[in-house]
């Protein structure tokens, strides 16, 4: 039987991918190599037999029953819950059929890094409870390659807009406002590349704009390597199911870059567009992402890191209490602060 | 011994002559002012010049204008006034102006002569001077709080028809009666932050606006809330894919088509002094005492 992994070349164990040397680091012996070293090594002794493996390698699949996920993870990697609803009672089956993302991005950061940025997470927001700024409170914190479509897209178009140019002088004891106005037309053209939305029906595909951008740079072909220690998701929205997403983003800026380009006047309205996005090309990719959950108050707060930039977000509740006294805070300082302006100033009471 | 016969003559004088005005001799050794006027070889002269009076007597029939009957009228109408309204009111006609404008002759005769009321010398003058033949309202103390700009020239309008019409008793009642009716107002709204500094002058004192302040703290503090509030909040929807342009935007059609114009006029309004209109607006007299008042021809 074929396995998905890589096997350590001294020992025999099965390889993890690490993140922080973006080497595959073997947990019995210590050793770490390089992918194209191994491949090297593999191909030395497995030779054709090597081409088989990558067709039938063996990946297991973990379907929720609850939210219907499904959870891709290789033979060494369990999933013992369901990353989105929490469900333990996930059912685990082997993978049928392919998996075969056209690209990956492999994680670049690791468990402590996510760690980290959620001890961080409450600085600057003084309104977040306490318990948010302690990452022993995190409930659970996956490694997640989440299915993405990466789009090419040619947008062409045309608005027409109203702009008014003001010029306002003073003779005398009047004031004179002269408003001219311009009828104005802009059309062109734009491209956008790898325009990233998620295939997977799960996620609030706000959380996933909110994680952008992705560190395009670090995408390579995928291999299925890749995946160990970490979870993967199926797709479950084809790419012609979310394109609607990636249009309507890729029109409004096309729509924003020809009204900027009308330039000169004092104001610009849109009054009219004819905006066209049409897909030259979409990949398949997957893309990591660092699933946080927070349980506070019986309420489940999710937040996720982009596994390349490391940039976590989430939605944290405000403290109401905090939110009080800071609010208090402010207003008696800015009181103080007016006052004592004035008695600078020579007021008196 | 002369001196002393003289000063027992003058002194003699009211009571001999009560229909005319009294008026005493300053020397360079008695200029009879007050302690609190300071001597200068700049206003020396023109102490010496300034014709020394019984302050009690109120009415200066100098001009001879008034009867002794209307003397006493009026005499008893700004006694009223001066016990009524803790300020002291003179009259004064001349003549022959030796300084040159009205004004400065009704600073100096109030100056240099033992009026007002007070440590601040609260009073007003009115003096109708037939050399110049201008008539002038002169404040001094408190009384430049009461009579402001505009109260003035109230005043001033009032009596303006009687003046033109050589009705100088009546001009001076008008005078009396305007000044009564705005003392019993009190202070006005624009004067009401001010107050009487030791040099007579009138100072505007700048109010600490409590009310604007707690307005302006809770729009900041509400502000500031919510752009805190909105911190917390850091899923948002991505609206636009400006970060995944690959090709920037290429212009095949540019047009600018000229439709209208319009032009709006609007009158500038120019403010009108910046105690809300009401501020009493003071000049300093030769002895270095602020006065407030105004006067015009007739």
């Amino acid at each position: 039987m074929a396995v998905a992994d890589h096997k350590c070349p001294s020992c025999g164990a099965p390889l993890k991918f690490n993140p922080k040397n973006q080497k595959f680091d073997c947990s019995y012996c210590k050793s770490s190599f390089k992918i194209e070293d191994l491949e090297k090594n593999e191909k030395k002794y497995e030779n054709v037999k090597a081409e088989e493996a990558k067709e039938n390698y063996t990946l297991d699949l973990y379907k929720c029953p609850d939210c219907g996920a499904e959870i891709v993870a290789d033979e060494n990697t369990s999933a013992t819950f369901c990353v989105y609803c929490k469900n333990t009672a996930i059912l685990k089956n082997k993978l049928v059929g392919k998996f075969e993302p056209d690209y990956i991005i492999p994680f670049q950061n690791t468990m402590e890094d996510a760690t980290n940025a959620f001890k961080n997470i409450c600085k600057k927001r003084p309104l977040s409870p306490k318990f948010f700024s302690n990452p022993e409170n995190i409930a659970e914190m996956k490694g997640v390659y989440i299915p993405f479509w990466l789009f090419e897209c040619d947008s062409s178009g045309s608005i027409t807009a109203n702009a008014t140019h003001v010029h306002s002088w003073t003779q005398g004891n009047k004031h004179y406002t002269k408003t001219d106005t311009f009828l104005c037309t802009r059309g062109g053209n734009l491209k956008f590349e790898n325009v990233p939305v998620d295939g997977s029906k799960h996620f609030d595909n706000a959380i996933m704009n909110s994680i952008e951008p992705f560190d395009y740079k670090k995408m390579v072909k995928f291999k299925h390597s890749y995946l160990s220690g970490f979870l993967a998701e199926k797709y479950d929205l084809n790419s012609d199911e979310t394109f609607d997403d990636v249009k309507n983003r890729a029109e409004q800026t096309t729509e924003n870059s020809l009204k900027n380009s009308i330039k000169g006047y004092s104001s610009v309205l849109v009054t009219d567009k004819d905006i066209n996005v049409s897909k030259t090309d979409v990949k398949y990719a997957l893309l990591p992402v660092w699933m946080l959950n927070v349980k506070y108050k019986d309420k489940i707060y999710p937040f996720a890191m982009n596994g390349t930039t490391g940039k976590l977000i989430g939605n944290i509740p405000v403290d109401k209490k905090k939110a009080v006294i800071v609010g208090i805070c402010i207003f008696v300082s800015c009181f103080a602060l007016f006052i004592v302006a004035q008695i600078i100033a020579g007021g008196k009471f | 011994m002369k001196k002393y016969i003289l000063s027992f003559l003058l002194l003699l004088l009211p009571f001999s002559v009560s229909a005319s005005t009294n008026t005493f001799e300053r020397t360079l050794d008695d200029l009879r002012v007050n302690d609190y006027i300071n001597v200068t070889d700049n206003n020396r002269n023109i102490i010496l010049n300034t014709p020394s009076v019984d302050e009690s007597e109120k009415i200066y029939d100098f001009a001879d204008l008034f009867t002794d009957d209307e003397e006493e009228e009026l005499y008893n109408e700004v006694i009223d006034y001066i016990e009524k309204y803790n300020m002291d009111f003179a009259i004064v006609t001349i003549n022959d102006n030796n300084k040159g404008s009205a004004m400065k002759y009704s600073d100096d005769f109030y100056d240099y002569n033992n009026f007002g009321i007070n440590k601040t010398n609260d009073g007003i003058l009115f003096l109708i001077d037939m050399d110049t033949r201008n008539y002038y309202v002169s404040t001094t103390g408190e009384a430049i709080r009461v009579y402001n700009d505009s109260r003035i020239d109230s005043i001033l309008d009032y009596a303006e028809y009687n003046m033109r019409n050589g009705n100088y008793f009546g001009a001076a009642k008008n005078v009396i009666f305007k000044a009564t009716v705005f003392a019993s107002d009190g202070i006005p709204s624009g004067n009401k932050n001010s107050y009487i500094n030791e040099h007579g002058d009138i100072v505007y004192v700048k109010k600490i606006n409590i009310s604007a302040s707690l307005i302006a703290s809770s729009i900041i503090t509400l502000i500031v809330m919510l752009i805190l509030i909105k911190r917390n909040k850091m899923i948002k929807k991505a609206i636009t894919a400006d970060q995944y342009i690959s090709k920037a935007l290429n212009l095949t059609e540019k047009s600018d088509n000229f439709i209208s114009t319009h032009t709006s006029v609007t009158t500038i309004n120019t403010s009108s002094g910046s105690h809300g209109g009401g501020g009493s607006s003071t000049h300093i007299g030769s002895s270095g005492i602020s006065h407030g008042g105004g006067g015009r021809g007739f």
